[in-house]
């Protein structure tokens, strides 16, 4: 008798030991908490350190640089009153508010940025957004480990509200890159005294309108609201953020009333497109194939242009369905420079008669091809869909090989395929930042293609002051990338698909998916 | 006894060592990079992150710089979550998995015994009891775990709103996911513990309990239990430890912070000092299930002590 009570009391052991471990969370269940998911853990919340979205999608609610972005994504000032240039464009002074405090009560100052910006250099902070900041002066010697002196970086604050940057070459769209997480001031006390664990919530310091309040890594983290917020406290007295990987377990806990706003999966598009809570906008994303010109027969222009030309991109959102954007000319829409009659439009005829030209008449002799993607059910489906538009409009049977996205990485770099699909989506919401990719010294410009009068053109659009002048370089620009050279074929850009809940009020997505929480309110 | 264990105990270092060693070529030898990205790194930025992660030595002193910093008990840090050390992660991550696992498991022994004991005792009298509880085994195992998940989802949170559909909260979070979990797992039971039970109750000395006149509930619990359990014990140590290492899909699925998606993430991302962690964590899990397992069968079976 006293045996089998004992089995039993064996069993219900580890079931008295569970209900008492903490599966509880802290719970907020304010009236005026937002919850929305984010695809996976922020790798790091260390702004100097973070690259991913998801990251800087929390750090966009906790802190402000600078400058940030209006809606229209020009960028504004926030943590600076403004900015002066000097003459030769190459001197920026901003002058900051003195009103503005870090969460623990002491100032920001534009000593703050200057610790920030020089730790970003800093070869051991091994931080990969260091490269932003390379047209300051000395900034790449100092990071390359050239120079070891940090007070030779054309970085300064003359006193505590203003801080000095002198550039390397004149750069219009500098203060677009002081919008960038990378670029937010820092404290260094906080730094050296946490080391590694300064992001944690009981030790972070931050100046934006939200404060960091939990963080269950791999589960959620909960901002509550900044009371001493300079721009007034936010309407919204938290947001709880959830780590949720799978897109639809998000849409289920959105439809059971868990989450408040929620990304929609691609496949669950056509059911919603008529739901009074979903909506669409663009995102800076581009979707593009490119070539390696140095291969055969890749290396002829002609065949590169017949191949763009024998694309009719409006299949895409038709399969995709994601109200993704057909485009030929490269610089997304919703920036600066957009130029949707540049491109090489869809011309089967045409280019028939170019393939011809280049000794391939209805693609006979053409040699065996293979493009290559990474591992993903949209890029199989685009994949197949130009096999087939290139079999019917030229000819010519392509072969397909997806591999695993790092082994695909690995192959772009040792042995470049002779098309292979690649995308870009944006750093900050200048031209430049598509633009540069395809000069001869990007380290992202996989095709192997060098174009001095393309180089020229990007560089001098870097540097022109005059807007309409700019955006004629960019048409020229554009031009020779997607019409006359061809290294790439711009497919499409990416959209956001969105539900929101009707209670949540002033919630504005722009089109680099960061989402600022600070004007968002609840009314049920 | 003591001195068994201590034998097995120490074991445990080669097998452990030899696991590490195994897993630190293979994931070198696998092309791709950490820190490999759409965005590619200009090479001095690269060259200063592999300086910091010691990715610029030789092949054999990152194995040896590995193997030293293991010995201290120290799995190195993550490249992929900054600022954050694997040992960190485990412990966030490893007790939301042994919660879940330990849910699974009872359950999957529960349900398992409890149908494979019903089958075996109702064969021959209520057919249709055995040919019920085996067609449910047969479709515990066949039935993806994800599969299932999704239809429970479906019908008990979409549908009649009983449990909720994801997150970890509170006790009513686990249900669902313990049940996708411990579904295949109670079937395979269920059918060992079913043929494993007839045998037994075919032998002679159950032959010899019924001659005495002995009740049934004495018989099954008594006599023939413990000896049909004997292939369940070997079975369970494996299961154990893969239950509370956590489950990728069910984590995924449900969003429960575990440990169970890093066996595949930390590939994804090629983040070696992760893979390292995990894969060190399960073998050590599985030599001590293992370990486990042989003491089990040490109490539960006479023939074995008697060796």
């Amino acid at each position: 008798m006293i045996k089998r009570h004992f089995v039993l009391l064996l069993l219900l052991l580890p079931l008295i030991w569970l209900s008492s471990c903490d599966l509880q969370g802290n719970h907020i269940n304010d009236l005026q908490t937002f919850r929305m998911a984010v695809s996976s853990e922020p790798p790091t919340l260390d702004w100097n350190l973070a690259t991913d979205s998801i990251s800087i999608r929390i750090i966009e609610n906790l802190m402000e640089g600078l400058t940030q972005f209006d809606q229209d994504l020009n960028p504004v000032p926030a943590v600076a009153k403004g900015w002066k240039v000097s003459e030769d464009g190459k001197t920026y002074i901003f002058p900051l508010h003195n009103s503005i405090s870090w969460s623990d009560g002491k100032r920001v100052t534009a000593h703050d940025f200057e610790y920030s910006w020089k730790r970003l250099l800093n070869p051991a902070t091994a931080a990969e957004y260091a490269y932003f900041l390379y047209d300051i002066e000395n900034a790449y010697e100092y990071n390359s480990g050239q120079i070891k002196d940090p007070s030779l970086i054309g970085i300064k604050a003359i006193d505590d509200t203003t801080f000095e940057v002198r550039l390397r070459k004149p750069v219009v769209y500098f203060p677009s890159i002081t919008t960038f997480t990378a670029t937010f001031p820092l404290r260094r006390d906080i730094v050296e005294k946490y080391g590694d664990h300064w992001t944690d919530p009981a030790n972070i310091v931050t100046n934006g309108p939200f404060l960091l309040k939990e963080w269950r890594h791999e589960y959620s983290l909960t901002l509550t609201a900044n009371k001493d917020y300079y721009g007034g406290r936010p309407k919204l007295d938290a947001i709880r953020f959830y780590v949720i990987g799978e897109s639809t377990t998000a849409l289920t806990l959105y439809e059971t009333g868990g989450l408040d706003m929620v990304s929609l999966p691609p496949l669950a598009i056509p059911h919603y497109k008529k739901h009074s809570e979903y909506s669409h906008h663009p995102f800076l994303r581009g979707y593009y194939y490119g070539f390696n010109v140095e291969k055969p027969p890749f290396n002829d222009k002609r065949v590169r242009q017949s191949f763009s030309m024998a694309i009719d991109r409006t299949a895409f959102p038709e399969i995709l369905k994601g109200g993704e954007l057909p485009a030929t000319s490269w610089i997304p829409q919703g920036m600066m420079g957009y130029n949707p009659s540049i491109g090489l439009s869809f011309d089967p005829a045409g280019a028939r008669a170019l393939l011809r030209e280049a000794g391939y008449p209805d693609g006979s002799g053409f040699p065996e091809v293979t493009a290559v993607f990474s591992t993903n059910p949209e890029n199989l489906l685009i994949a197949q869909n130009l096999q087939a538009q290139w079999k019917k409009n030229l000819g010519i049977e392509v072969k397909l090989d997806n591999q695993e996205w790092k082994v695909f990485l690995k192959t772009l770099q040792t042995n470049t395929p002779p098309i292979f699909r690649l995308g870009w989506g944006a750093d900050y919401p200048d031209p430049d930042n598509f633009m540069n990719l395809f000069t001869s010294t990007s380290g992202n410009n996989r095709t192997h293609w060098k174009n001095r009068e393309y180089d020229r053109l990007v560089e001098a659009a870097a540097m022109e002051q005059d807007l309409e002048k700019r955006k004629r370089l960019y048409d020229q620009a554009q031009k020779i990338l997607t019409e006359e050279n061809v290294p790439i074929m711009p497919l499409f850009t990416n959209a956001q698909n969105l539900l929101v809940k009707p209670y949540v009020k002033g919630f504005r997505p722009n089109a680099m998916d960061i989402t600022y929480l600070k004007d968002v309110w609840i009314e049920r | 006894m003591l001195l068994f264990i201590l034998k097995r105990l120490l074991w445990a270092i080669p097998v452990l060592w030899l696991v590490a060693t195994i897993t630190f070529i293979v994931m070198h030898i696998v092309p791709g990079g950490p820190f490999d990205a759409e965005k590619q790194l200009p090479p001095e930025i690269r060259a200063n992150i592999e300086e910091k992660y010691h990715l610029d030595r030789p092949f054999h002193t990152q194995y040896l710089l590995y193997m030293e910093s293991l010995i201290r008990g120290d799995l190195g840090p993550s490249y992929k979550y900054l600022g954050r050390s694997v040992n960190d992660i485990l412990a966030d991550t490893f007790p939301v998995s042994i919660q879940l696992g330990v849910i699974a498991f009872i359950l999957s022994l529960i349900l398992g015994m409890g149908t494979g004991l019903l089958s075996a005792v109702s064969k021959g009298r209520g057919d249709w009891i055995d040919k019920t509880s085996m067609l449910m085994a047969i479709g515990g195992v066949s039935i993806p775990h994800f599969v299932l998940a999704a239809l429970l989802i479906l019908i008990l949170s979409q549908t009649f709103h009983i449990f909720p559909p994801a997150l970890w909260e509170g006790w009513e979070y686990t249900i669902l996911p313990a049940v996708s979990l411990a579904a295949a797992p109670a079937a395979y039971m269920a059918r060992v513990m079913h043929s494993s039970l007839i045998n037994v109750l075919n032998e002679d000395y159950i032959r010899t309990c019924y001659a005495k006149g002995l009740p049934l509930r004495t018989i099954l619990f008594k006599h023939a239990l413990k000896n049909a359990a004997v292939p369940l014990v070997s079975f369970s140590g494996p299961l154990f430890a893969g239950l509370i290492t956590g489950s990728f899909i069910i984590e995924y699925i449900f969003s429960i912070p575990g440990m169970g998606k890093y066996f595949v993430t930390a590939v994804i991302n090629r983040d070696y000092p992760l893979i390292m962690g995990v894969t060190l964590l399960y073998g050590l899990l599985i030599v001590l299930a293992n370990l486990a397992v042989d003491l089990l069968y040490f109490f539960i079976d006479p023939r074995i002590r008697k060796r």
